[in-house]
């Protein structure tokens, strides 16, 4: 026993050794590599006007599908923030992922939705559709509400795509805000794909909302939580993505 | 501290229980992992004390340039009201309103200099043409020019970026020589910057053009095009036999953008072009052009092509 208790100590103190070296070296050199990274994409965008894409007659068009769960309180404001994102062809996909609540009745109340015959190929699996939303105003055209049996957020995404009419889609969580020019920035590396280097998914920052300044679907000053323990917690949760 | 000091005083260093030497001693009594492990925590903390001070030393280096800035800002806002608003410049003129040593400091000048280009996106006309004359009689125009010499491609496309803005035909040939660049910003920087000082022919440079044109290129291309006379919008044609497919699948898309109905009989010949890109372009700019006589060329061909262009031919009908 007091054999076995000295290998295995001896084995847990080089262990923990090679561990702690290896995850700060892993850190120091990602910190490293991110360092010259930022400073290069700085540099590269103080070169570029975002705006041009919204002219640009090759500038792709984009589904966006947010699935929503009971989310009634603030469903009817977060759909409005996504219909006033800042991009040229884009269409808003809401899936009502068999919420209990009446988050399908107050999307049907406020945008005039009215259930349409939509024709659709199911190529990914997903719970049965129970049917798609269109808005009988005009200007809401860009707005689609698929109300499907409830599969979770995976499956709700699935419906999203089936339903999505163009090639590219930007999966977001409905209660998310969209930065100003987010999508033209995502939009820029299929811009600049060749038939050689194809790109085929881009993500992007994302931040905690709590302590920014938000004005009308907004974001419009981005702040740092003032209590310590919810700026511990904002720093857990970025690392936590990266 | 004073009573600090009493202790101080008191100490008798020879009394001390452990010597360096001891200190040494009893490390190197630990195992070896254990002696590693120290050495790297040392390590360790000395990186992150070193990091700590880089941040903290660019953090007031950065703050400090700020605030020289932005006191260069101030003195220099009137300075620059009342030369936009004077009725004619002379150099002398312009070089007594600015101090001496702030255009001989490189960051003071850098910093007016880029105050008289941020002026310059702001303003058109006759206050634009006013900053121009400033900024040849500051002699800026031999900043830029060498900036296009540096080996860093950012200070080469901000160069560029200057000389077009400023309207300096004589970097033209210059900037041109960085047109098939293997920096792709570099690249779009010498497109628009060539678009701007051209008098004639702003897309003279498709002829030359070798390397690939992205979307995003053709996204750039087209915004600076809008934004010139329509005199200056060249015939796309001319291009659609050009080698580099990019080149004739961009000017594709413009024959339909600018409506250039008098090319769609060149269009039509495309329409039998093996490569899909073009194909699927000509049909999209056929119906731009609400080409009526591309119907019968379209239904065709339709039995024969994928689904996508099958797609691309009813949506030309349709419309």
């Amino acid at each position: 026993m007091g054999l076995f208790f000295y290998y295995f100590t001896n084995f847990a103190d080089h262990f923990i050794l090679v561990y702690s070296c290896i995850l700060f070296g892993t850190y120091f050199l990602l910190s490293t590599v991110s360092a010259f990274d930022i400073i290069n994409y700085m540099r590269r965008n103080s070169f570029i006007d975002y705006r041009d894409i919204l002219a640009a007659p090759s500038a792709p068009s984009i589904s966006i599908i947010a699935p929503a769960y009971n989310e009634s309180k603030t469903i009817v404001e977060n759909v409005r923030s996504l219909l006033n994102i800042h991009y040229v062809n884009f269409e808003v996909i809401i899936v009502n992922d068999g919420s209990k609540d009446d988050t399908l009745q107050q999307m049907i109340e406020a945008y005039s939705l009215e259930i349409v015959p939509y024709a659709f190929e199911e190529k990914i699996g997903s719970k049965p559709i129970r049917g798609v939303y269109k808005s009988t105003t005009p200007s809401l055209s860009k707005l689609t509400v698929v109300d499907k049996v409830n599969g979770g957020k995976a499956d709700a995404l699935n419906a999203g795509i089936n339903v999505s009419r163009y090639g590219i889609f930007a999966a977001i969580d409905v209660d998310c805000i969209l930065e100003y020019e987010s999508l033209l920035k995502m939009v820029k590396p299929f811009m600049e794909q060749t038939e050689s280097d194809r790109v085929i998914a881009v993500g992007g920052v994302v931040r905690i909302a709590n302590s920014c300044e938000v004005n009308e679907g907004k974001i419009t000053k981005v702040n740092l939580p003032t209590e310590m323990i919810p700026r511990i917690q904002v720093l857990e949760y970025i690392r936590a993505f990266y | 501290m004073k009573l600090l000091a009493n202790i101080l005083l008191q100490l008798n260093f020879n009394d001390l229980q452990y010597s360096v030497d001891e200190v040494g001693r009893s490390i190197y009594s630990f195992p070896v992992h254990i002696r590693i492990l120290i050495g790297v925590t040392i390590l360790f903390m000395l990186i992150i004390l070193i990091l700590l001070a880089v941040i903290m030393g660019s953090r007031i280096f950065k703050t400090k340039r700020s605030n020289k800035k932005a006191e260069l800002h101030k003195k220099y806002q009137p300075v620059f009201r009342n030369l936009i608003f004077e009725e004619a410049l002379d150099r002398d003129k312009v070089l007594s309103m600015f101090d001496r040593i702030d255009l001989d400091t490189p960051f003071n000048r850098t910093t007016i200099l880029d105050e008289i280009i941020h002026l310059h996106e702001n303003f058109t006309g006759e206050t634009a043409e006013r900053l121009e004359e400033i900024y040849t009689f500051l002699e800026f125009e031999k900043d830029s020019m060498l900036k296009l010499k540096s080996k860093r491609w950012y200070i080469i496309a901000k160069g560029m970026k200057e000389l077009a803005i400023m309207n300096v035909k004589s970097g033209y040939t210059e900037i041109s020589t960085f047109l098939n660049s293997k920096n792709e910003i570099l690249r779009m920087e010498t497109r628009i910057a060539l678009m701007k000082l051209s008098d004639t022919d702003p897309l003279a440079f498709l002829s030359k053009e070798t390397e690939h044109l992205s979307d995003w290129d053709s996204a750039n291309i087209y915004n600076m095009l809008t934004k010139m006379p329509e005199k200056m919008i060249p015939d796309f044609s001319n291009w659609l036999n050009s080698p580099n497919r990019d080149v004739v699948v961009f000017c594709i898309q413009m024959i339909g953008r600018f409506r250039q109905r008098e090319s769609i009989k060149t269009l039509l010949v495309l329409l039998k072009s093996p490569d899909l890109r073009i194909k699927l372009c000509v049909i999209k700019a056929l119906r731009e052009l609400s080409a009526t006589d591309g119907e019968e060329p379209l239904l065709e061909i339709y039995p024969l092509e994928n689904l996508a262009t099958k797609s691309e031919i009813l949506k030309h009908l349709k419309s």
